[in-house]
């Protein structure tokens, strides 16, 4: 175990000498292509096939070559593995540094067997970047928002649910070795891949007094025998054996910790949230990326991707919080727009709807960064045959062979075999690849990857923006002037969600008069355009500091003000832009 | 005693027992609040001294923003990491400085008396001992510059009140005295009012008693950042006491950006998760549970995230925490603060091992000088004893208030009394009692109210005063020897009752044709438990384990030969454990059992299959 573990931290630098291109075939130009994605990009990539850590680092590569005055890339650090976290930025930066605007996160596959969560991040920058003065709405999201794209929360676990035997449902840990079951020995009773192919399935064995018999229409499933029939076979688990001699097998792999149970907000020990691992960012990747958000506060909105169940999620991920009324109105309009565009997909909320989680990346973007986030759980049953799925565990298996059956070919399993198992004696196994199951095949994971860049490009359009609607001065008398200025809002999310307003996370927004020899006598600012409720600011007036500008709203500022034109009026919020305007003599 | 003294004299830090001179005000840097506390320098020739022992190894856990280490002392015999061990934790809270001394006292006891006391180094054969005397070390160099103001937090800039600037808007030393401590402005709103047994000490105005309130209090300082607040972001940072994952405080002073941020916390958390061998800790902090142990029940203990000790464990602590007060000697303790973000609460409920903490010092009951008073409606006996004091040996704590229904078995000591039953004003009790432990020992405590001019009030009477930082939590330098030797008597007596593990009995049982019967009793000879339930819910300890190790040509009927062992109970808990072993039949040979947790320790026992009374073999 040692051995190979070892050779694995070893082996990303050769798997990147080794990789190959990603698809490199001149394609033949038609003029008659479908709508839809860039027909002739200048990066060339595929869709419909997944990518291992060298090959997303050659096409993030590969994009900022091709793209470098929209496309930056930089690594945050290295995994616990040495592997790099790739951190794409893509703003157009003529337009404005990547930090003067709002901006949006995407994050991929922190649970690195919920593998496409990379594809759908790498096609959503490689849509941004190769439609970029094709259609004017990603123009425009390019030249106004700034993307940070991070499309491997947990590269090393990403290779070896690939290049090591696994099952689609794992590793869900990094590499970082971690003593499950308090021994002493760290990760050495994992699950064994019995018979080499690549696949941890699952092990049974014939017995006359077993419960479980083959399913009558998909014999490769196994099924409860009727309460008074006879069954065939006892089932034994996921593929392994007790390789420390202690009585239990794999009851010590891979990690065990939930990069996604360490987040700083409520955070919990692992006997309340499994998974927790020392405490919050104590997994280094993390950290990495929680500094770079917490040192880029303009980032207003995220999305995690993960996998499966077909869910938009949003928080709170505990009981123990409640999203701020106003904030949650914000997240509705978003992700009943998202059920819309993912069609299958449920919008629902993590505690009350799914399970609580402890220490989870979106509470923490929330609660402590102010961010509006979602979580997709991608890929759902429904996409089988297009309509909701029996119920049932057994229901659930079933529909997964007929679609295994009719449109897979049964390429999805491995038939059940026999092997010597060392404890066990002689037994069998077989089951559901690694590559099926949580994941689509080929032909759904292009369909998924745009429909979800889809949702979050309608979230990125919906961060805030703000302008400076109007500026009137009129005089006042006794040489006085009184300037009002209009500060609005495009967009649906506030500048500064309710719970920043409230923890005071990031700084006020400021609107700002000033002038050559400006006095400023007085400063207001309402929320109502007559000025029926108003709120002074007696401390430095001329920079009028505002709690937030609702979404789709404005806010209205008024001086008092002795000198001479020009002035200047101009806003500046962390996570909402600027705007200035001057107000000529 | 006589080692110690001529060290003293040696190093020049200790110097001989101080009569407090309480710094005239002219400022001498590097100068410490209370003579014969170690600062940064001293304390680190300190260390260096102690690692001269043959049972020490000095290392550095971290370097910190203020570019100290977070050192750390090894002692042991041996291979240290191999045995079980005890942590012991100082001056989490740096301006309880006595913390650090303590714990550098301990070290230095530990080591002189190793090397004349076969005792001590029996001890050390079984115990190591890792000693972090001074785990936030930026901080604690308050004590030694300034105008003194006791900070807890590092050196990492933060911006406190959230207004986008860090730093920005510290107290200021306003009448230039060397201290920093409060203003009370003039108020006929103010909720402050006098106390009117001592005009010197402010109480809030209450509303029961129809009084009005005269002052509002700040602390000493301008407001630098014009946002109408007075030394509202100081210098730094984050607080090593508050920057634990348990209960912590997100978004509150000091509690830093996040949990377990900063360079010290993430050094003294990772080295504790490092070292599986440690069985418990011991803390110097204001968070005592040892003159006020923990109470178990209610809702923080049926809840799932647990905040109060479970009842599993109160007995143990309990009874250690008597054995605590009974060397120690101290009466009416403090209230004990709850934590929040707090180490030594972090050490038992998140980290799952025994963890006991006191402030080792405090100031003691001052009987007043006349015991009644004319002013006061209604004043009991200040010392009478209250019904439901629930420990005895809490003798008269009349110092606080009585303590209240607390479900999460704790409360936090800084509330106002509130209790009825009691009709005694005891308002200001704590300070009235702290002005004449002062008076009786001499120390210049309180700055006496002195009006000023105040660019923020200007139309105010403002004056400059109160209580001068530090001298509350940190006795004078001449009770340092007395109060180590009573820790140090402490520590012996932890060490006696950590968990003992034995193999009690191993019995071996012919079956026939080469098949054993090998039976082992394990039992925990040690007053504590092997495990304490928080620990075994927390998981974080490692279990006892058995394995049972053949010779070759021997085998197991089944396939596994180790085992996990249930936790066992102190004082003979005990758990048998059984092999069927095969051996050959000519030459059956000898088995070796070992039993071990890095955290109780490990023994061994040579297993001979021989059948010493030979039953009578069946043979077909």
């Amino acid at each position: 175990m040692n051995l190979l573990t070892t050779i694995f931290r070893l082996a990303p630098a050769a798997l990147v000498a080794l990789a190959t291109a990603v698809v490199a075939a001149a394609e033949v130009k038609s003029p008659y292509q479908p709508v839809g994605a860039p027909a002739d990009p200048k990066v060339p990539a595929r869709w419909n096939r997944y990518h291992d850590y060298a090959e997303v680092t050659k096409l993030l590569k590969a994009l900022v070559e091709a793209h470098p005055k929209r496309a930056r890339l930089q690594s945050l650090g290295r995994s616990y593995g040495g592997r790099e976290m790739w951190l794409l930025t893509v703003t157009n930066s003529q337009k404005g540094d990547d930090r003067s605007k709002p901006a949006f996160w995407i994050g991929g596959a922190i649970h690195a067997n919920e593998i496409q969560g990379t594809e759908v991040t790498l096609y959503t920058a490689w849509y941004l970047l190769e439609m970029y003065g094709r259609t004017p709405f990603i123009t425009r999201l390019v030249d106004q928002r700034t993307f940070y794209l991070l499309p491997m929360m947990s590269p090393d676990s990403r290779d070896a649910h690939m290049h090591r035997p696994n099952s689609t449902s794992s590793p869900r840990a990094g590499q970082r070795p971690v003593d499950d079951d308090r021994d002493g020995l760290v990760n050495e009773d994992g699950p064994d891949d019995l018979d080499g192919d690549g696949h941890i399935t699952q092990m049974r064995v014939r017995d006359p007094n077993g419960r479980w018999k083959p399913h009558p229409k998909y014999p490769h499933m196994l099924v409860r025998a009727e309460a008074d029939e006879r069954g065939q076979y006892r089932r034994l688990g996921s593929e392994g054996f007790d390789n420390d001699g202690d009585g239990r097998i794999n009851e010590d792999g891979d990690g065990y910790y939930d990069p996604n149970r360490d987040w700083a907000w409520r955070w919990q020990p692992r006997y309340i949230q499994r998974g927790a691992y020392r405490y919050p960012f104590s997994i280094l990747e993390n950290r990495m990326v929680a500094d770079f958000v917490t040192d880029h506060p303009n980032i207003a909105g995220a999305q995690h991707y993960h996998n499966s169940g077909g869910m938009i999620l949003r928080g709170p991920g505990t009981k123990l919080d409640r999203y701020e009324p106003s904030d949650v109105a914000v997240l509705d309009a978003i992700g009943r727009k998202g059920e819309r565009i993912l069609p299958g997909y449920r919008y629902i909320e993590v505690a009350r709807d799914l399970y609580e989680t402890y220490g989870d990346e979106g509470d923490w973007n929330y609660m402590m960064r102010g961010t509006l986030w979602f979580c997709n759980e991608l890929f759902t049953r429904e996409n089988y045959f297009r309509r909701p799925p029996p119920g049932g565990s057994s229901g659930r298996s079933e529909v997964r062979e007929e679609f295994d059956k009719y449109l897979l070919f049964g390429q999805g399993s491995v038939p059940w075999k026999e092997v010597d198992h060392p404890q066990y004696g002689k037994i069998e196994v077989g089951g559901f690849k690694k590559q099926w199951g949580r994941q689509p095949p080929s032909f759904l994971l292009e369909e998924e990857c745009h429909r979800n860049m889809a949702f979050t490009l309608y979230h990125a359009d919906q961060l805030p923006q703000v302008e400076i609607q109007s500026v009137e001065a009129k005089p006042a008398g006794d040489g006085l002037v009184e300037v009002t200025a209009a500060v609005a809002n495009l967009k649906l999310t506030p500048t500064r969600a309710a719970i920043d307003v409230k923890n005071k996370i990031t700084p006020p927004d400021l609107v700002t008069i000033s002038g050559k020899e400006l006095k400023v006598v007085l400063g207001l600012q309402s929320r109502d355009p007559s000025f029926r409720y108003i709120k002074e600011q007696k401390r430095r007036p001329e920079k009028m500091r505002i709690d937030t500008i609702p979404g789709m709203g404005a806010v209205h500022v008024r001086w008092l003000v002795r000198g001479q034109r020009p002035y200047t009026v101009s806003v500046r919020s962390v996570k909402g832009g600027s705007d200035r305007r001057e107000v000529r003599p | 005693m006589q080692r110690h003294i001529s060290r003293r004299n040696l190093f020049g830090l200790l110097g001989t027992a101080v009569g407090l001179s309480l710094l005239p005000s002219a400022a001498v840097a590097g100068k410490p609040v209370i003579e014969g506390y170690a600062d940064y320098d001293a304390y680190r020739l300190q260390l260096e001294s102690i690692a001269q022992s043959e049972f020490v190894s000095l290392s550095s856990l971290a370097r910190t923003r203020g570019k100290r280490e977070v050192y750390l002392l090894t002692i042991g015999r041996g291979k240290p990491d191999a045995r079980p061990a005890l942590l012991v934790v100082g001056s989490v809270d740096p301006p309880h400085l006595l913390g650090s001394e303590l714990a550098v006292r301990l070290a230095r006891r530990l080591t002189e008396q190793a090397k004349t006391d076969k005792a001590v180094r029996k001890m050390l054969d079984r115990v190591t001992f890792y000693v972090i005397p001074r785990p936030a070390p930026d901080a604690c160099e308050a004590f030694f510059r300034r105008p003194y103001l006791e900070r807890s937090e590092n050196e990492r800039p933060t911006d406190d009140d959230r207004d986008g600037e860090p730093d920005e808007d510290g107290p200021d030393d306003l009448n230039g005295d060397g201290w920093i401590t409060t203003i009370r402005v003039a108020d006929p709103t103010g909720p402050h009012m006098p106390h009117p047994r001592d005009a010197r000490v402010l109480i809030e105005a209450d509303p029961k008693r129809d009084e009005t309130g005269r002052y509002r209090v700040h602390v000493e300082g301008r407001d630098n950042d014009e946002d109408d607040e007075q030394g509202e972001d100081p210098a730094g940072g984050v607080a090593f006491n508050r920057n634990f994952t348990f209960r912590y405080g997100s978004f509150e002073r000091g509690a830093g950006p996040h949990q377990v941020s900063e360079v010290e916390t993430r050094a003294v958390a990772d080295f504790a998760f490092s070292r599986p061998n440690i069985a418990a800790v011991l803390t110097f902090t204001p968070e005592d549970n040892l003159m006020r142990p923990w109470k178990p029940g209610g809702s923080g203990e049926s809840k799932r995230i647990k905040t109060a000790v479970l009842s599993g464990d109160a007995p143990y602590f309990d009874f250690v925490a008597e054995q605590y007060r009974e060397i120690h000697g101290g009466k009416d303790p403090p209230e004990s603060p709850q934590g929040q973000g707090s180490f030594s609460e972090w050490a038992y409920f998140h980290y799952g091992r025994w963890s006991f903490a006191c402030r080792g010092w405090w100031i003691p009951q001052v009987k007043p000088e006349e015991e009644e008073d004319e002013a006061k409606p209604s004043n009991d006996k200040p010392s009478q004893k209250k019904p439901g004091e629930e420990k005895p040996s809490d003798d008269g704590s009349a110092e606080k208030k009585s303590p209240e229904d607390k479900p999460s078995g704790r409360k936090s000591g800084e509330k106002k009394p509130t209790k009825e039953k009691s009709k005694e004003d005891k308002r200001g009790a704590d300070d009235l009692n702290a002005l004449r432990w002062f008076a009786r020992e001499k120390i210049d405590g309180f700055a006496d109210w002195q009006a000023i001019q105040h660019p923020d009030f200007a139309e105010r009477k403002v004056e400059v005063g109160g209580f001068r930082p530090f001298l509350r939590c940190n006795p004078p330098a001449d009770r340092l020897e007395p109060l180590a030797e009573k820790h140090w008597q402490f520590v012996r007596r932890l060490v006696k009752l950590l968990p003992r593990v034995a193999i009690q009995e191993t019995k071996v049982e012919p079956l026939g044709e080469g098949v054993w019967r090998v039976t082992a009793v394990v039992v925990n000879r040690g007053y504590l438990p092997t495990m304490s339930q928080m620990g075994r819910t927390t998981r974080e300890p490692q279990p006892l384990q058995a394995q049972l190790e053949l010779p070759k040509g021997t085998s197991l009927v089944t396939w596994h030969p180790r085992v996990q062992l249930p936790p066992l109970p102190g004082r003979g808990g005990k758990v048998e454990q059984t092999w069927w072993v095969r051996a050959p039949r000519a030459k059956p040979g000898t088995l070796r059992l070992r039993v071990w947790s890095p955290s109780v320790g490990r023994v061994v026992k040579k297993i001979e299959l021989a059948e010493t009374k030979k039953a009578k073999e069946e043979t077909p």
